[in-house]
């Protein structure tokens, strides 16, 4: 299990008298990519804020690269690249000034950074352009560039692909990847589509109105969003026992509450109910669930789920 | 804080503001010098029956040469037009980065705020310098010497005394400079920025000579306020206790509002 990259202790912010992030417990281990999904104002681009230091916490803590204190959490940004709500760039400046004014900002006498920046986002051709002139896609890739410069530990992206066309999304989603597995880079990601952040996320957190209701690994998502059967009976011991005499390489978890999630053998729902009853158990919840991650979403936030009987 | 500082001035240099706002300044006064070359040649009172005379207080004669333009230029400046300088650049050159986001670029990435504020203060500082104390005299005098010829050195003043005034000027501009600041980073709209700092220029400049005659802290106030000392340029040369008070006042001024303009950012949420 990695290192922490970024842990938050009851991180809390207020405005006012309005809480918008109400003790948020969040981790993220080196390595991972982490997706953030919530509502808009569910408080992403606030705890995004909190983490860069752009605003300050009402109360609560947060750790960078395992450090804490004010001095060391300022020099542990400096291994973060972050693209926080929108690009933040000068309309007056080519792409490559704009880049070349982070790359003077880090210190950075390599000037090879700014075109390999470029490279890496597809804006090679573009160097030279006025980002007057850019579109908001191409705006939004000079935005990512502005943060891959001086090739980051730590990638802080808030909804990176706004405004990009999907072979845009395609490329960034690909980059992610092959910055993760490549160099290892951990990034955090907050997006509003949800299928987006399902097939890159190695970890997903859901925050609804501060709150962050659940932290869970993609294959606990997978699962979760997979098609199932839920049964309920009068003992689920049992119903465990005769699940596996009857059937061959039955694939089934039994859940905290006693309802087994059967993942296997879903086509055969009427044979199962009959050996069930069987062997004397008492069916009490028989129900065939295919959840796609927004379901699942709206399900934790209030929308309520969509299941199949 | 030396990068920061290398980035300000890659940033500003290649923003518009200076060289718009310097370009502006210099075409104005070769059209004043224009416009009273046009009057000495009685050239105006011939349009729509206008009449218009113009006269030179401190010589008493018609228009001045090149170089008692220039003199004036550093002896004799307006309070309005050194708080035009430090309003236009620093809201086009500081408030500008809270409206576009870029500031986000610095705070994100570990630089104090600290060292930001100091970095931007000192190039914001040394280019409203560069205005005041090098280009409307320079521009003053080549446009006046265009119009006038160069004229003759005003008797009684003295290199130092143009070098002190030079000096005092400066110092006075970094104070605007530092009020301007303040100003600047309260808001993230250019149009606020430039409603607060002249506000407060018209509260802080006309407000006491208002209540001068009637409450006395007010007058001391006003006494030892930099929009109405730096006047006192003018009575140059000075003895050395004035002349002191007269650095004091403008370095005192700069260091309360850098103070509060320090306050004001460690606190600022960004957006």
């Amino acid at each position: 299990m990695g290192k922490y990259v970024l842990r938050t202790v009851d991180l809390t912010k207020q405005y006012g008298k309005k809480t918008v992030l109400n003790r948020v417990n969040m981790e993220i281990r080196q390595g991972e990519i982490y997706g953030f999904i919530g509502l808009n104002g569910a408080g992403k681009s606030t705890l995004m804020r909190l983490a860069t230091g752009l605003t300050k916490p009402t109360s609560g803590a947060i750790e960078l690269f395992g450090l804490n204190q004010k001095k060391e959490l300022a020099q542990a940004r400096t291994r973060l690249g972050t693209l926080i709500e929108s690009p933040a760039l000068f309309p007056y400046m080519t792409a490559k000034q704009n880049l070349e004014v982070i790359r003077i900002q880090r210190g950075n006498p390599d000037r090879t950074v700014i075109d390999k920046a470029l490279r890496q986002v597809g804006l090679s051709e573009a160097g030279k352009k006025k980002v007057k002139d850019f579109s908001l896609g191409m705006k939004q890739r000079l935005g990512i560039a502005v943060a891959l410069m001086n090739d980051p530990e730590f990638l802080i992206l808030d909804e990176p692909t706004n405004g990009l066309d999907p072979k845009g999304v395609i490329e960034i989603r690909t980059l992610l990847k092959k910055l993760n597995k490549e160099y290892g880079v951990t990034v955090l990601i907050s997006s509003h589509i949800l299928s987006e952040v399902h097939q890159l996320a190695t970890r997903v957190g859901i925050i609804h109105q501060g709150t962050l209701l659940e932290q869970i690994t993609e294959k606990e998502l997978n699962e979760k969003c997979s098609a199932r059967l839920v049964i309920k009976t009068n003992d689920a011991a049992k119903t465990a026992a005769v699940m596996e005499s009857e059937f061959e390489q039955v694939n089934f978890t039994v859940m905290p509450d006693g309802t087994i999630h059967l993942y296997s053998h879903l086509q055969e729902q009427q044979k199962i109910s009959k050996k069930l009853t069987e062997n004397g158990l008492i069916i009490e919840q028989f129900t065939l669930k295919n959840e796609t991650l927004e379901e699942y979403f709206s399900g934790l936030v209030g929308g309520g789920s969509v299941s199949h009987a | 804080m030396l990068n920061l500082l290398r980035t300000e001035i890659y940033k500003f240099f290649r923003a518009k503001t200076f060289w718009a706002l310097s370009g502006i300044i210099t075409v104005l006064i070769f059209l004043a010098m224009f416009l009273f070359n046009l009057g000495e040649k009685g050239l105006l009172d011939e349009m729509d029956g206008l009449e218009i005379t113009i006269e030179y207080e401190s010589s008493g004669e018609m228009l001045p040469g090149g170089v008692e333009i220039f003199v004036e230029s550093l002896t004799s400046p307006h309070v309005l037009i050194m708080m035009l300088i430090a309003a236009v650049i620093g809201t086009f050159y500081l408030t500008k980065e809270f409206s576009l986001g870029t500031i986000k670029n610095q705070i994100s990435l570990g630089h104090s705020r600290i060292s930001i504020y100091l970095a931007k203060w000192i190039v914001f500082s040394v280019s409203s310098v560069i205005v005041a104390v090098f280009i409307i005299p320079a521009a003053s005098f080549v446009s006046a010497s265009l119009f006038f010829g160069v004229g003759e050195w005003p008797e009684g003043t003295g290199i130092q005394t143009i070098l002190s005034a030079a000096i005092i000027l400066m110092i006075y501009m970094i104070a605007f400079v530092s009020v301007s600041m303040l100003f600047n980073l309260l808001t993230s709209s250019t149009g606020k920025a430039l409603l607060y700092i002249f506000g407060f220029y018209f509260i802080a400049s006309k407000g006491p000579a208002l209540l001068a005659g009637r409450i006395k802290w007010v007058e001391t106030l006003q006494n030892y306020s930099v929009f109405h000392r730096i006047y006192d340029l003018g009575k140059l040369p000075l003895n050395g206790a004035q002349t002191m008070e007269m650095i004091l006042i403008p370095v005192v001024t700069a260091v309360l509002f850098i103070a509060a303009g320090l306050t004001v950012f460690q606190r600022k949420d960004i957006k």
